[in-house]
Order: C-alpha cells, then structure tokens, then sequence
C-alpha cells in the first residue's frame, strides 16, 4: 500500500465530498421519478445538484483535473489521468 | 446518450489479496443477478413502456447499475492484485487467467457466462415490473450471501452499500407498480358510456 502524503489526502477528502453529493443528486433523483410532484425533495434536489456541480468545478479547477469530458483542463487534455481503477503503473496486477 | 464520469458511485475498498472473494464477486459483475444484467434489463424495457414516471426509472436505475458494475470491477482488481501462479492454481482461477488475464468477465461463481435469457423482457409494463421486482431482490440475497462468505470487512462495507442499493430500487420499482396499476384501474374510455 502507498503512504500518502497531505495533499493526496486533501484531494481524497474532497473527492469524497463530491461523491457524497453526486449519491444525494441520484437518490433524490430516483425519488422523483415515481414522486415529481414531491416539492421538498426537489428543492433538496436542487441544492444538492448545485452544490456537487459547484465542488466539481472546484475541484477540477484546483487540480487541472477532469472528472467528465465536459471539463476544460488546462495546458494538457488531464483527462487521460487519475482513472478510479488501475492504478497498477501499467503492469498486470497479477504475478505470474 | 450517455457521458461518463471519472469518479466511482461509492469507494470500493477491499483489505487487498483475496482471489477466493474476487472470484465469488465476479458474480455481480456478470451472473445471472449481477450488475450487468440489472443494466441491460432496464435500459431495454425502458423504450416501449407507456408511462413516463417508469421511463425515468428505468433510465436512471439501468444508468446507476453500469456505475455498480465499474465498482464490482474495482473490487475484483483490488482482490486479485499481486497473486502468484500458485495461489491462482489453489484458487482455481489458472484456467480463468488464462482466458482472461487480469480483466473482470461476464461470469457467475462458477464459471458460467452471461446469457441475456437471464433478462425478461415482455414488452409489458405490469409483467416487466414483477421481473425486476425479482431481480432486486435476487441481487439484494446474492449481496447478502457473499457478505456472509467473506471476512474482509473492507469489502463486506462495500458490498452492503450495494446491496442497500437493491433495497431502494426495489423500492421505487413498488411505486413504479402501483403507478402502472392505478393506470390499469381507472377508466380509460374517451367517450362518456
């Protein structure tokens, strides 16, 4: 296992975040589906729609990250890095 | 269409090297009750059914599948890193490696590929909810029975945010039901009888 130094930790945490909000959009999301006239939730919806939206351009921003191929990286298409899996360096996770 | 997003629906996390559990889990990736099958099953019913609440579902269920079906990946990368020739041979997974290395496939538990008779598909708003009514909850008990046969608790806290997940489907597809039957139920006619 990699030690992990502060600033992967901060990324981490705010990766995290982003998730955090992106699971209120899509289970408000699923509720609305079979409630569209629930008020409340949508208002709940909205707010959490906006927040992860807000995050994610922060943190892609922050990072020169992409998390979809809707961001503008900056200086180099950052897009073909940091994959949630595979982080093997390249090499076949098994030894044989 | 669909976009993708590099980010993972939940943190799949495993406590490393554990090629008897990556094996179990390839289940959810591609048996009978897996991911791949809960996908293929929504956004295929999701065309012809006449109700616009149920097309929302369908969509959005089928699209929240195919991100479990990454996080299964994840897992089975994370159970099977590091193994050696001998401990794929104990495990019984050298013939699976040679077939297909080190990528997930489409496989039940004991090696069976996926086969889309698994998917029922009626072309039925009614007869199409009860099937994945089934579905949820065949792929609810094959997360439970894989938590009980494993002993990572990285892992078993994955799997429950999974299997937690087949529990708010099944029931938003209840409400999906019933939304079909109120339709059923009240008269239709265009004229006054």
């Amino acid at each position: 296992m990699l030690l992990k130094n502060d600033k992967d930790k901060l990324r981490e945490k705010k990766l995290m975040e982003i998730m955090q909000y992106r699971f209120a959009v899509i289970e408000t999301a699923l509720y609305l589906d079979t409630h569209p006239n629930d008020g409340d939730v949508l208002e709940r919806h909205n707010y959490y729609a906006e927040k992860a939206k807000l995050l994610t351009k922060e943190f892609e921003e922050k990072y020169n990250e992409t998390l979809s191929v809707f961001a503008t990286p900056q200086g180099y298409w950052t897009h073909i890095e940091n994959w949630p899996f595979g982080n093997c360096g390249g090499k076949c996770n098994v030894d044989v | 269409m669909w976009t993708y997003d590099k980010i993972l629906q939940y943190p799949a996390q495993t406590c490393g090297k554990n090629l008897r559990m990556a094996k179990n889990v390839l289940t959810q990736y591609g048996g009978p009750d897996g991911e791949l099958g809960a996908s293929l099953r929504y956004l295929n019913q999701r065309y012809a059914t006449p109700h616009k609440e149920v097309r929302a579902i369908l969509t959005d269920v089928g699209t929240e599948e195919l991100g479990h079906l990454e996080m299964v990946a994840v897992l089975f990368g994370q159970l099977t890193e590091g193994a050696t020739k001998d401990e794929l041979i104990a495990a019984g997974l050298d013939g699976y490696n040679i077939e297909h290395g080190c990528n997930p496939f489409y496989i039940n538990t004991s090696g069976q590929t996926f086969d889309t008779y698994v998917i029922g598909s009626k072309g039925d708003p009614r007869v199409d909810m009860y099937e994945n009514l089934a579905a949820e909850q065949k792929a609810r008990i094959t997360y439970e029975n894989l938590i009980k046969m494993s002993d990572d608790e990285r892992l078993n806290k994955t799997l429950k945010f999974l299997r937690e997940r087949e529990v708010v489907h099944f029931q938003r597809f209840g409400e999906s039901l019933r939304l079909i039957d109120d339709y059923y139920s009240t008269d239709r006619y265009f004229y006054k009888k």
